[in-house]
């Protein structure tokens, strides 16, 4: 076999198998934790989305308690800290629950929760991720065509030459 | 230097036939995004001092990285299949033609041995390093926090090397030979595995591999592993260049 033709093999194998984990791993995924934040203060919880539909679940405890809630990506989330101003992915304000849908980007995503009432707070967070993985769907799928190519363009010129 | 060149080229086209490379870039490629998107939840960050942050979760997905190269499973199969060729070699009277050559058994057995480690270690290093930032896409520095982890991997694939080449000079066939690496390799993991509570463990492969990317061993834990690697294949090549009956 020769080496382009080979070459051309091994990626339309690699995207195969890409695409194969794509697959495999498009099960629904849910992640949970328990947060307590104090009176007056913030928690973040950090979490690596990937880019799939993603669905969040938030639950105060007590119910009657409010908490501000507000997704950041991670530029954002320096400018947080940093205490310049600063956009988010999402943001709501003053809720004991919620359950919203976002399609993230791939990468980590920071959870603010900041509780400005007089009491502690437990909140209950529930993220849900489903369906492909859009990024590494479309690596697969690149690879597979630049396989396809390679071994269709050598095709082509054996035939001409 | 040609000469060498020619045999490399050789010894490359002969180990690599098709099709156990794409063999190697499948089981590569399957790993290594299995483990990048098996990762979902950051743990409990509550870090509000400033943006070393992204350099902790870039230096801890690195390390990640690093740990699903040493997946026992796939590279005890590469190498066995591998080193079972040259078991192959032996017995199909193809070592015997190509020593035939103006190749001293030191330059094949060097040629052989290298080519047979290097091309799934490198193969491996690229299929799970290449697709990093894409997963990572954060301009971070990194230092040079991941020599221990590459060292690791390296020693960790030498280690299963070593013991697939000394099974398959000894046998010299190729299927006994592949049965028995695999065998003996998965016996080990299994059996340091019962183990796996006792301190001793970070001395005996795998775990010493595994705990060694993980801290919870030291880099001195490796030196019996690699030392019994390093003699494995010092005894593979006086075997190779003055016992070896062809």
């Amino acid at each position: 076999m020769k080496p382009f033709t080979r070459l051309g093999l091994v990626l339309i194998l690699a995207g195969l198998t890409v695409l194969g984990v794509v697959v495999l791993k498009s099960e629904k995924h849910v992640a949970r934790a328990t947060i307590s934040v104090k009176a007056g203060e913030f928690e973040t919880r950090l979490f690596y989305l990937y880019e799939r539909d993603v669905r969040v679940l938030v639950e105060v405890i007590p119910s009657v308690a409010k908490v501000d809630i507000e997704v950041l990506d991670v530029t954002q989330y320096l400018k947080f800290i940093r205490g310049e101003s600063y956009s988010h992915v999402y943001a709501v304000n003053g809720t004991s629950s919620i359950d919203f849908n976002f399609k993230p980007l791939r990468g980590v995503y920071v959870f603010v929760f900041r509780n400005s009432s007089g009491k502690s707070v437990l909140i209950r967070l529930t993220i849900v991720m489903e369906g492909f993985e859009k990024g590494c769907f479309k690596v697969g799928v690149t690879l597979l065509a630049i396989g396809l190519v390679l071994i269709a363009v050598l095709k082509v010129l054996q035939r001409l030459f | 230097m040609g000469k060498l060149s020619s045999l490399v080229r050789f010894e490359l086209s002969r180990l690599l036939r098709f099709p156990v490379l794409e063999v190697i870039v499948v089981l590569a490629v399957f790993n290594s995004f299995t483990a990048y998107m098996s990762f979902y939840l950051m743990g409990t960050y509550t870090d509000k001092t400033g943006g070393s942050f992204i350099y902790l979760i870039v230096l801890d997905g690195l390390r990640r990285t690093f740990y699903a190269m040493i997946n026992y499973l796939f590279i005890s199969f590469i190498y066995a299949t591998l080193t079972s060729s040259i078991a192959h070699a032996i017995s199909s009277g193809l070592m015997k033609n190509l020593l035939s050559f103006p190749y001293r058994r030191s330059e094949v057995f060097i040629v052989e041995s290298s080519v047979t480690f290097m091309v799934p270690f490198i193969i491996y290093l690229t299929a799970h390093l290449l697709p990093f930032p894409f997963f990572y896409p954060y301009p971070v520095q990194i230092g040079f926090g991941w020599l221990k982890w590459f060292l690791t991997v390296f020693l960790s694939f030498l280690y299963i090397f070593s013991i697939c080449l000394t099974i398959s000079l000894a046998f010299k066939t190729p299927i006994p030979s592949f049965i028995s690496s695999v065998s003996i390799l998965y016996a080990m993991s299994f059996i340091t595995a019962g183990l796996r509570r006792n301190p001793l463990v970070n001395f005996i492969p795998p775990y010493c591999f595994i705990n060694s990317i993980l801290g919870h061993a030291h880099v001195y834990h490796l030196i019996p592993s690699s030392l019994l690697a390093i003699a494995l294949i010092a005894i593979c090549y006086i075997y190779f260049t003055r016992w070896l009956e062809l």
